[in-house]
Protein backbone atom coordinates (compact mmCIF):
# COMPACT_ATOMS: atom_id res chain seq x y z
CA UNK A 1 0.00 0.00 0.00
CA UNK A 2 1.47 3.46 -0.60
CA UNK A 3 2.52 5.63 2.38
CA UNK A 4 0.37 9.30 2.23
CA UNK A 5 1.65 12.31 4.58
CA UNK A 6 -0.89 14.67 5.62
CA UNK A 7 0.96 18.08 6.83
CA UNK A 8 -2.15 19.82 8.66
CA UNK A 9 -2.28 23.63 9.94
CA UNK A 10 -4.32 24.11 11.82
CA UNK A 11 -4.56 28.27 11.90
CA UNK A 12 -1.37 28.68 14.19
CA UNK A 13 0.96 26.48 13.44
CA UNK A 14 1.93 23.94 10.99
CA UNK A 15 2.79 19.93 11.50
CA UNK A 16 4.70 18.70 9.52
CA UNK A 17 4.24 15.03 8.62
CA UNK A 18 7.11 12.64 8.98
CA UNK A 19 5.97 9.35 9.45
CA UNK A 20 2.92 9.07 6.65
CA UNK A 21 0.03 6.67 6.82
CA UNK A 22 -0.33 3.49 4.55
CA UNK A 23 -3.36 3.52 2.33
CA UNK A 24 -5.09 1.82 -0.63
CA UNK A 25 -5.48 4.58 -2.80
CA UNK A 26 -4.99 8.54 -3.60
CA UNK A 27 -9.05 8.24 -3.06
CA UNK A 28 -8.34 6.57 0.43
CA UNK A 29 -6.50 9.26 1.23
CA UNK A 30 -8.50 12.24 -0.18
CA UNK A 31 -11.46 10.68 2.18
CA UNK A 32 -8.91 10.50 5.14
CA UNK A 33 -7.93 13.59 4.47
CA UNK A 34 -11.34 15.10 4.82
CA UNK A 35 -12.03 13.12 7.73
CA UNK A 36 -9.54 14.70 9.15
CA UNK A 37 -9.94 18.28 8.19
CA UNK A 38 -13.70 17.90 9.22
CA UNK A 39 -12.51 16.48 12.81
CA UNK A 40 -10.28 19.12 13.94
CA UNK A 41 -12.44 21.88 12.38
CA UNK A 42 -15.36 20.43 14.62
CA UNK A 43 -13.08 20.11 17.76
CA UNK A 44 -10.80 23.51 17.24
CA UNK A 45 -13.65 26.18 16.19
CA UNK A 46 -15.66 26.11 19.01
CA UNK A 47 -12.49 26.42 20.95
CA UNK A 48 -11.44 30.15 19.63
CA UNK A 49 -11.45 32.64 17.98
CA UNK A 50 -14.31 34.16 15.32
CA UNK A 51 -12.14 33.17 12.60
CA UNK A 52 -10.09 29.96 11.81
CA UNK A 53 -8.32 28.47 9.00
CA UNK A 54 -7.30 25.03 8.43
CA UNK A 55 -5.24 23.36 5.79
CA UNK A 56 -4.51 19.44 5.07
CA UNK A 57 -1.88 19.03 2.51
CA UNK A 58 -1.33 15.76 1.17
CA UNK A 59 2.39 14.18 -0.09
CA UNK A 60 3.39 10.79 -1.75
CA UNK A 61 6.65 9.13 -0.67
CA UNK A 62 8.45 11.37 -3.07
CA UNK A 63 7.27 14.53 -1.35
CA UNK A 64 5.21 15.59 -4.15
CA UNK A 65 2.22 17.17 -3.06
CA UNK A 66 -0.77 15.95 -4.27
CA UNK A 67 -3.69 17.98 -3.08
CA UNK A 68 -4.72 19.96 -0.68
CA UNK A 69 -7.86 20.81 1.23
CA UNK A 70 -8.82 24.08 3.33
CA UNK A 71 -11.52 24.82 5.61
CA UNK A 72 -12.38 28.20 6.16
CA UNK A 73 -14.21 29.33 9.19
CA UNK A 74 -16.12 32.94 9.45
CA UNK A 75 -18.00 35.14 11.59
CA UNK A 76 -19.62 38.37 10.05
CA UNK A 77 -21.40 40.36 12.65
CA UNK A 78 -24.06 42.91 11.25
CA UNK B 1 4.68 -20.72 20.05
CA UNK B 2 4.87 -17.55 21.91
CA UNK B 3 2.92 -14.48 20.96
CA UNK B 4 4.38 -11.05 22.54
CA UNK B 5 1.34 -11.16 24.73
CA UNK B 6 1.60 -14.47 26.34
CA UNK B 7 2.22 -14.74 30.25
CA UNK B 8 5.79 -12.79 31.55
CA UNK B 9 7.89 -15.95 32.63
CA UNK B 10 6.25 -18.25 35.43
CA UNK B 11 2.63 -17.16 34.85
CA UNK B 12 0.42 -19.18 33.28
CA UNK B 13 -2.28 -17.32 31.28
CA UNK B 14 -4.90 -19.41 32.89
CA UNK B 15 -3.53 -18.09 36.23
CA UNK B 16 -3.38 -14.69 34.81
CA UNK B 17 -7.32 -15.50 34.32
CA UNK B 18 -7.68 -16.58 38.03
CA UNK B 19 -5.60 -13.56 39.44
CA UNK B 20 -7.91 -10.72 37.50
CA UNK B 21 -10.81 -12.60 38.45
CA UNK B 22 -9.73 -12.99 42.22
CA UNK B 23 -8.96 -9.33 42.61
CA UNK B 24 -12.81 -8.59 41.45
CA UNK B 25 -13.70 -11.03 44.57
CA UNK B 26 -11.18 -13.11 46.71
CA UNK B 27 -11.56 -16.75 45.45
CA UNK B 28 -11.67 -19.76 47.74
CA UNK B 29 -8.87 -22.15 47.36
CA UNK B 30 -11.27 -24.70 46.39
CA UNK B 31 -13.39 -22.30 43.47
CA UNK B 32 -9.71 -21.60 42.06
CA UNK B 33 -8.69 -25.37 41.51
CA UNK B 34 -12.45 -25.60 40.54
CA UNK B 35 -12.05 -23.62 37.55
CA UNK B 36 -8.43 -24.09 36.60
CA UNK B 37 -10.12 -27.40 35.58
CA UNK B 38 -13.19 -26.65 33.35
CA UNK B 39 -10.96 -24.52 31.25
CA UNK B 40 -10.31 -25.87 28.19
CA UNK B 41 -7.52 -23.97 26.25
CA UNK B 42 -8.24 -23.70 23.31
CA UNK B 43 -5.51 -23.38 19.84
CA UNK B 44 -3.64 -20.37 19.50
CA UNK B 45 -5.98 -17.73 16.48
CA UNK B 46 -3.87 -15.79 14.01
CA UNK B 47 -4.53 -12.09 14.15
CA UNK B 48 -8.03 -10.97 12.21
CA UNK B 49 -10.25 -13.48 13.27
CA UNK B 50 -13.48 -13.02 13.41
CA UNK B 51 -15.52 -14.64 16.40
CA UNK B 52 -19.13 -14.57 16.22
CA UNK B 53 -21.69 -15.25 19.26
CA UNK B 54 -23.42 -18.62 19.27
CA UNK B 55 -26.96 -19.19 20.41
CA UNK B 56 -25.75 -21.35 23.25
CA UNK B 57 -22.87 -19.26 25.08
CA UNK B 58 -20.24 -20.54 26.53
CA UNK B 59 -17.66 -19.14 28.91
CA UNK B 60 -15.14 -17.63 26.62
CA UNK B 61 -11.69 -16.16 28.18
CA UNK B 62 -8.90 -13.92 26.57
CA UNK B 63 -6.23 -16.24 28.13
CA UNK B 64 -3.44 -14.44 25.80
CA UNK B 65 -3.70 -11.80 22.49
CA UNK B 66 -6.06 -9.71 21.95
CA UNK B 67 -9.59 -8.60 21.04
CA UNK B 68 -11.88 -6.25 19.86
CA UNK B 69 -15.77 -6.15 19.80
CA UNK B 70 -17.01 -4.38 16.29
CA UNK B 71 -20.21 -3.74 14.74
CA UNK B 72 -20.40 -2.58 11.43
CA UNK B 73 -22.97 -0.52 9.86
CA UNK B 74 -24.66 -0.99 6.69
CA UNK B 75 -22.69 1.88 4.98
CA UNK B 76 -19.27 -0.34 5.68
CA UNK B 77 -18.28 1.83 8.88
CA UNK B 78 -17.23 0.33 11.79
CA UNK B 79 -16.56 1.01 15.53
CA UNK B 80 -15.22 -0.93 17.74
CA UNK B 81 -16.53 -0.94 21.13
CA UNK B 82 -14.70 -2.81 23.39
CA UNK B 83 -11.31 -3.85 24.13
CA UNK B 84 -10.61 -7.43 25.28
CA UNK B 85 -6.93 -7.73 26.68
CA UNK B 86 -5.53 -11.08 28.44
CA UNK B 87 -7.22 -12.12 31.62
CA UNK B 88 -10.72 -10.87 30.48
CA UNK B 89 -14.41 -12.44 29.60
CA UNK B 90 -14.19 -12.30 25.99
CA UNK B 91 -18.31 -11.68 26.45
CA UNK B 92 -20.94 -11.56 29.01
CA UNK B 93 -23.47 -12.97 26.49
CA UNK B 94 -23.24 -16.12 29.04
CA UNK B 95 -25.19 -14.44 31.40
CA UNK B 96 -28.18 -13.67 29.11
CA UNK B 97 -27.45 -16.56 27.17
CA UNK B 98 -28.09 -13.91 24.25
CA UNK B 99 -24.39 -13.49 22.77
CA UNK B 100 -25.71 -13.93 18.81
CA UNK B 101 -25.48 -10.74 18.13
CA UNK B 102 -21.57 -9.93 19.14
CA UNK B 103 -18.75 -10.43 17.51
CA UNK B 104 -15.22 -9.67 17.79
CA UNK B 105 -11.89 -10.02 16.16
CA UNK B 106 -8.39 -10.52 17.24
CA UNK B 107 -5.53 -8.33 16.34
CA UNK B 108 -2.59 -10.39 17.23
CA UNK B 109 -2.21 -13.99 17.84
CA UNK B 110 -4.65 -15.02 20.56
CA UNK B 111 -5.55 -17.79 22.75
CA UNK B 112 -8.97 -18.19 24.38
CA UNK B 113 -10.25 -20.36 27.10
CA UNK B 114 -13.83 -22.23 26.89
CA UNK B 115 -15.74 -23.40 29.99
CA UNK B 116 -18.99 -25.40 29.16
CA UNK B 117 -22.30 -23.03 29.92
CA UNK B 118 -23.17 -25.83 31.96
CA UNK B 119 -20.37 -26.22 33.79
CA UNK B 120 -19.85 -22.77 34.74
CA UNK B 121 -23.46 -22.87 35.90
CA UNK B 122 -22.61 -25.84 38.02
CA UNK B 123 -19.61 -23.92 39.28
CA UNK B 124 -21.62 -20.78 40.43
CA UNK B 125 -24.08 -22.80 42.22
CA UNK B 126 -20.87 -24.41 44.19
CA UNK B 127 -19.08 -21.20 44.70
CA UNK B 128 -20.72 -18.45 44.91
CA UNK B 129 -17.99 -16.03 44.96
CA UNK B 130 -17.10 -16.79 41.29
CA UNK B 131 -21.11 -15.42 40.61
CA UNK B 132 -19.91 -12.23 42.84
CA UNK B 133 -16.50 -11.61 40.40
CA UNK B 134 -18.05 -12.57 37.34
CA UNK B 135 -20.62 -10.25 37.52
CA UNK B 136 -18.46 -7.54 38.96
CA UNK B 137 -16.27 -7.99 35.94
CA UNK B 138 -19.61 -7.44 34.17
CA UNK B 139 -19.85 -4.31 35.75
CA UNK B 140 -16.67 -3.39 35.02
CA UNK B 141 -17.08 -3.61 31.59
CA UNK B 142 -20.23 -1.63 31.43
CA UNK B 143 -18.09 1.27 32.89
CA UNK B 144 -15.85 1.25 30.80
CA UNK B 145 -18.61 1.60 27.59
CA UNK B 146 -19.52 4.16 30.00
CA UNK B 147 -16.04 5.97 30.00
CA UNK B 148 -15.98 5.35 26.12
CA UNK B 149 -19.25 6.99 25.75
CA UNK B 150 -18.10 10.24 27.40
CA UNK B 151 -14.88 10.33 25.82
CA UNK B 152 -16.71 9.88 22.31
CA UNK B 153 -19.10 12.73 23.50
CA UNK B 154 -16.84 15.09 25.29
CA UNK B 155 -13.19 14.77 24.79
CA UNK B 156 -11.00 15.44 22.17
CA UNK B 157 -8.75 13.34 19.79
CA UNK B 158 -5.85 14.16 22.66
CA UNK B 159 -8.40 13.44 25.37
CA UNK B 160 -9.37 10.30 24.07
CA UNK B 161 -6.46 8.69 23.30
CA UNK B 162 -4.56 10.03 26.51
CA UNK B 163 -8.10 8.46 28.48
CA UNK B 164 -7.41 4.97 26.16
CA UNK B 165 -4.27 4.54 27.29
CA UNK B 166 -4.11 5.48 30.93
CA UNK B 167 -7.38 2.83 30.73
CA UNK B 168 -5.17 0.11 29.39
CA UNK B 169 -2.17 0.98 31.67
CA UNK B 170 -4.20 0.13 34.45
CA UNK B 171 -5.83 -2.69 33.05
CA UNK B 172 -2.54 -3.85 31.99
CA UNK B 173 -0.95 -3.69 34.79
CA UNK B 174 -3.89 -5.74 36.89
CA UNK B 175 -2.78 -8.56 34.39
CA UNK B 176 0.89 -8.08 34.90
CA UNK B 177 1.53 -7.17 31.41
CA UNK B 178 3.11 -3.27 31.95
CA UNK B 179 7.01 -3.63 31.59
CA UNK B 180 9.28 -2.33 34.36
CA UNK B 181 9.99 0.47 31.97
CA UNK B 182 6.13 1.34 31.99
CA UNK B 183 5.49 -0.13 28.76
CA UNK B 184 3.29 -2.57 26.52
CA UNK B 185 2.01 -4.14 23.73
CA UNK B 186 -0.66 -2.41 22.27
CA UNK B 187 -1.14 -4.63 19.24
CA UNK B 188 -3.79 -2.42 17.28
CA UNK B 189 -3.43 -0.48 14.27
CA UNK B 190 -3.78 3.80 13.80
CA UNK B 191 -6.79 2.38 11.71
CA UNK B 192 -8.31 0.13 14.52
CA UNK B 193 -7.42 2.99 17.17
CA UNK B 194 -9.48 5.49 15.56
CA UNK B 195 -12.37 2.32 15.10
CA UNK B 196 -12.31 2.48 18.72
CA UNK B 197 -12.10 6.31 18.94
CA UNK B 198 -14.16 7.43 16.88
CA UNK B 199 -11.39 9.31 14.83
CA UNK B 200 -9.86 9.07 11.62
CA UNK B 201 -6.74 7.46 10.80
CA UNK B 202 -4.42 10.44 10.35
CA UNK B 203 -5.75 11.95 12.89
CA UNK B 204 -4.92 8.82 15.27
CA UNK B 205 -1.57 9.23 13.53
CA UNK B 206 -1.43 13.15 14.11
CA UNK B 207 -2.52 13.18 17.77
CA UNK B 208 0.16 10.07 18.47
CA UNK B 209 3.01 12.35 16.85
CA UNK B 210 1.65 15.25 19.22
CA UNK B 211 2.32 13.08 22.38
CA UNK B 212 5.38 12.09 21.11
CA UNK B 213 6.89 15.50 20.40
CA UNK B 214 6.13 16.60 23.77
CA UNK B 215 7.81 13.35 25.17
CA UNK B 216 4.87 12.13 27.08
CA UNK B 217 4.71 8.46 25.47
CA UNK B 218 7.48 6.56 22.97
CA UNK B 219 6.30 4.19 20.61
CA UNK B 220 8.18 1.70 19.25
CA UNK B 221 7.47 -1.52 17.33
CA UNK B 222 4.09 -1.81 18.37
CA UNK B 223 5.07 -1.20 21.91
CA UNK B 224 3.29 1.74 23.75
CA UNK B 225 6.27 3.46 26.48
CA UNK B 226 4.44 5.95 29.14
CA UNK B 227 7.07 8.92 30.05
CA UNK B 228 4.39 10.58 31.96
CA UNK B 229 1.39 9.16 33.08
CA UNK B 230 0.51 12.04 35.73
CA UNK B 231 0.32 14.20 31.94
CA UNK B 232 -1.76 11.66 30.39
CA UNK B 233 -3.99 11.15 33.34
CA UNK B 234 -4.61 14.99 34.19
CA UNK B 235 -5.22 15.57 30.11
CA UNK B 236 -8.05 13.12 29.96
CA UNK B 237 -9.57 13.65 33.10
CA UNK B 238 -8.77 9.95 34.36
CA UNK B 239 -10.31 8.66 37.30
CA UNK B 240 -9.47 5.24 37.74
CA UNK B 241 -12.05 4.46 40.03
CA UNK B 242 -14.25 2.96 37.53
CA UNK B 243 -11.73 0.45 36.58
CA UNK B 244 -12.95 -1.99 39.72
CA UNK B 245 -10.58 -4.61 40.95
CA UNK B 246 -7.83 -2.99 39.25
CA UNK B 247 -5.45 -2.05 41.32
CA UNK B 248 -1.85 -1.78 39.98
CA UNK B 249 0.93 -0.57 42.59
CA UNK B 250 2.96 1.11 40.93
CA UNK B 251 0.69 4.31 39.67
CA UNK B 252 3.54 7.01 39.09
Amino acid sequence: MPRYYFDIHDGERLAVDHVGTELDDLSSARDEATRTLSEIGAEEIPRDGPHREFAIAVRDDSGNVLFELRLTFHTRSF
Amino acid sequence: MTSVLSAPPGTDPVERFLHRLAKFEPLEAEARDALRRAIVRGPLVPPYQEVHGESVPDVVVLLSGWACHFQMLGNGKRQISTLVVPGDFADFGFLTGSAADIQYVTTAPSQFGRIRARQFSELTEQFPSIMRATLKAAAMETAIGRERLISLGLRTAIERLAHLICELWWRLSVAGLVGPDNSFHLPMTQAELGAALGLSTVHVNRTLQALRRRDIIGLQGGKVHIHDLKYLTTLSSFDAGYLTGAAPSRAT
